[in-house]
């Protein structure tokens, strides 16, 4: 690495900005004295680990050195003791579900006591997404149909735009037209889902174990046996296969007509169809093929006919 | 997590100025600016990047493979900058550069690891005549992590009613594949960049608007849109370019179709997004040639993120 020096130098406006948006320091140097109890090279830190939640004191949370040689956890009223060498520059800490952080870069001074108290951000909560579920409407007769979707969690994205509803022209060749004269293949919608863990999905072991070298043509007879057609096939394997060959081994599972119901989204169809299939696709990847047993999961083949709704939409549990 | 911590504490994205002395040759009134431009860590020289005085005015000048560049400016001028859609900007402000003078700057940048870039979902239509037998090959510039149907040396094809295709028995409505690929970024011309500067809040609009003059339908359109918009809308600006039709061809796969198609239109779009507004004001919006379907129509479209 080379080192630079005596250089003038300017952050762009953008560096700039990105930097402000920390509202709260992550550690705070309260003080840095001399004191006589310790031997030549030594150094105390002492602090506390608050929560930036609350403000409430952090238990068990682990503070190191850089190089880990010295560490301990905080007790229950959030404090921590290290004796460190002058030669460390760097304290960790971390604790399950907060960020960690680091004080980079500190000339700790033999002999010295310093405090030093960390404030901790939680991570961010996992949201599921709901990815691309779409709406395929079929008709052998033109009819105008109205959709209203109430997504378990946030709408992100719609296309065309879900405004309050979707009013759609259902033409006989399965292409649906909006009152903007534009035509779509389907209707599409994105989602962040709040209550989709609710729903022991994935807990419950129903489905299937797949080495994803064939995940192919597992989507291929599953989704056939549900009653998918061609078009509808393709796009979901199209869509989902990239995203499960990531993984070795993945546990998938469907949500069918109820259970997306209950768990994703329910849909509001008027004139009500004569033959509605919804299908969710749950998948959780992992290196190794999983030990827990697994229900296959068997479905009545949907039929077609008359006024015709199919929608397919998926997630990644992470 | 230590490693990224260093990081922040070695000096980078930041100039240097090596020299500032007079020189007879330069012309009265005007100063020679020139310097390379290097990662702060690896010395890799920085190519294809643009330095000068104004993106508006489009003075400006592109690096070399050496990273180095070389522009004549006028000594009344004050701001001098660097940028790169990789290595982002290093602005000078202020600078007092003085008639007949050679300065020297070196620009050096944070490091960037060029991680091969996924070229994802490229999907092909083909519509012609129903039973039309049709071969299509791809010459991938990536390599290939996924097709569908199961791309085996070609696809060989037959087109059925509506625009949909058999293989192998099996109906299909395109023909997908995906790659990953080194060195995908930003095609740039020498003196501009043909693209677009977008506030993600109009990117439906947007993308209607440059599919519709590119020629997509509705429905490759609506798979477009709805694949790429979400991830377009994760940030709140993006830089946005089209290759089209040759350049595809030259930077993302060949093809070759037997039959040769009457009318063949490749739409592959790159972009990359920010949180903060940094309009990068050398883009130049391009022209692109009618498309007209007619006969034998192959369309194909697929897109890329730079992170």
């Amino acid at each position: 690495m080379k080192l630079i020096i005596g250089l003038l130098f300017i952050l762009s406006s953008f560096t700039l900005k990105a930097k402000s948006l920390i509202a709260i320091a992550p550690y705070q140097i309260i003080s840095d004295v001399k004191t006589n109890d310790l031997e030549a090279g030594q150094v105390r830190v002492v602090g506390t680990i608050f929560s930036s939640v609350d403000g409430s004191k952090i238990n068990r949370a682990f503070v190191s050195t850089l190089d880990n040689r010295v560490k301990t956890f905080s007790d229950s009223i959030g404090h921590y003791e290290l004796i460190i060498h002058d030669s460390d520059t760097s304290i960790f800490v971390y604790v399950d579900n907060y960020a960690e952080v680091a004080l980079p870069r500190y000339d700790f001074k033999t002999g010295h006591t310093v405090t030093i108290n960390f404030t901790l951000s939680p991570e961010k909560t996992p949201i599921e997404v709901a990815f691309k579920p779409v709406i395929y409407l079929y008709s052998e007769r033109p009819l105008t149909a109205t959709l209203n979707l109430n997504v378990y969690g946030v709408l992100t994205f719609s296309y065309p735009n879900y405004d309050k509803g979707w009013a759609i022209r259902v033409n006989e060749k399965g292409t649906l037209e909006a009152s903007n004269g534009r035509h779509y293949p389907y209707l599409f919608w994105e989602g962040n889902l709040t209550n989709l863990s609710a729903s022991q999905s994935v807990e419950n072991k129903q489905g299937w174990v797949i080495q994803t070298d064939s995940i192919v043509s597992f989507l291929e007879n599953q989704l056939t046996l549900i009653g998918l057609n061609s078009i509808e096939k393709t796009d979901l394997i199209t869509f989902w296969v990239p995203r499960i060959l990531i993984h070795k081994f993945v546990h998938i599972q469907f949500l069918l007509t109820d259970a997306y119901e209950q768990f994703i989204a329910e849909l509001e169809i008027n004139p009500n169809p004569t033959a509605l299939l919804r299908l969710y696709l749950l998948f959780k990847g992992y290196s190794e093929r999983p030990t827990f047993q697994t229900i296959p999961q068997s479905f009545e083949t949907f039929e077609r006919f008359g006024f015709t709704v199919v929608e397919w939409g998926g997630s990644e549990l992470k | 997590m230590v490693n990224t911590v260093y990081a922040e504490f070695i000096p980078t994205q930041i100039y240097q100025v090596i020299s500032d002395v007079k020189a007879d040759s330069i012309p009265a009134g005007m100063c020679l600016v020139k310097g390379k431009v290097y990662e702060g860590y690896s010395q890799n020289p920085v190519e294809l990047a643009f330095v000068g005085t104004s993106y508006v005015e489009r003075k400006y000048v592109i690096t070399n493979e050496k990273g180095e560049y070389e522009m004549l400016i006028g000594a009344s001028d004050t701001l001098f900058y660097f940028y790169h859609s990789s290595y982002g900007e290093i602005l000078i402000t202020d600078f007092d550069f003085k008639s007949q003078h050679v300065v020297t700057i070196d620009f050096i940048t944070k490091e960037v690891v060029e991680a091969p870039i996924m070229v994802e979902k490229p999907v092909i239509y083909l519509y012609g005549e129903e039973n039309l037998r049709v071969k299509v090959q791809l010459d991938f510039k990536g390599d290939l992590l996924f097709s569908y149907p199961s791309y085996d040396q070609g696809w060989d094809c037959r087109i059925l009613e509506k625009g949909k295709i058999e293989v192998d028995r099996n109906v299909y409505p395109y023909l997908f594949w995906e790659s990953k690929q080194e060195n995908l970024n930003f095609k740039l011309n020498i003196g501009s960049v043909d693209g677009f500067y977008i506030n993600t809040d109009s990117t439906i609009h947007f993308l209607e608007q440059k599919l519709t003059l590119l020629g997509l339908n509705f429905t490759e359109m609506t798979d477009f849109i709805t694949y790429w918009a979400p991830r377009m809308e994760k940030f709140q600006f993006a830089t946005v370019q089209f290759l089209i039709d040759d350049s595809y061809d030259k930077n993302i796969a060949g093809i070759q179709v037997s039959p040769k198609p009457d009318a063949q239109r490749r739409i592959f779009m790159i972009f990359q997004g920010y949180d903060q507004n940094v309009p990068p004001n050398f883009l130049v919006e391009p022209s692109w040639l009618d498309f007209e379907r007619k006969g034998f129509t192959l369309i194909e479209w697929g897109g890329a993120e730079l992170n």
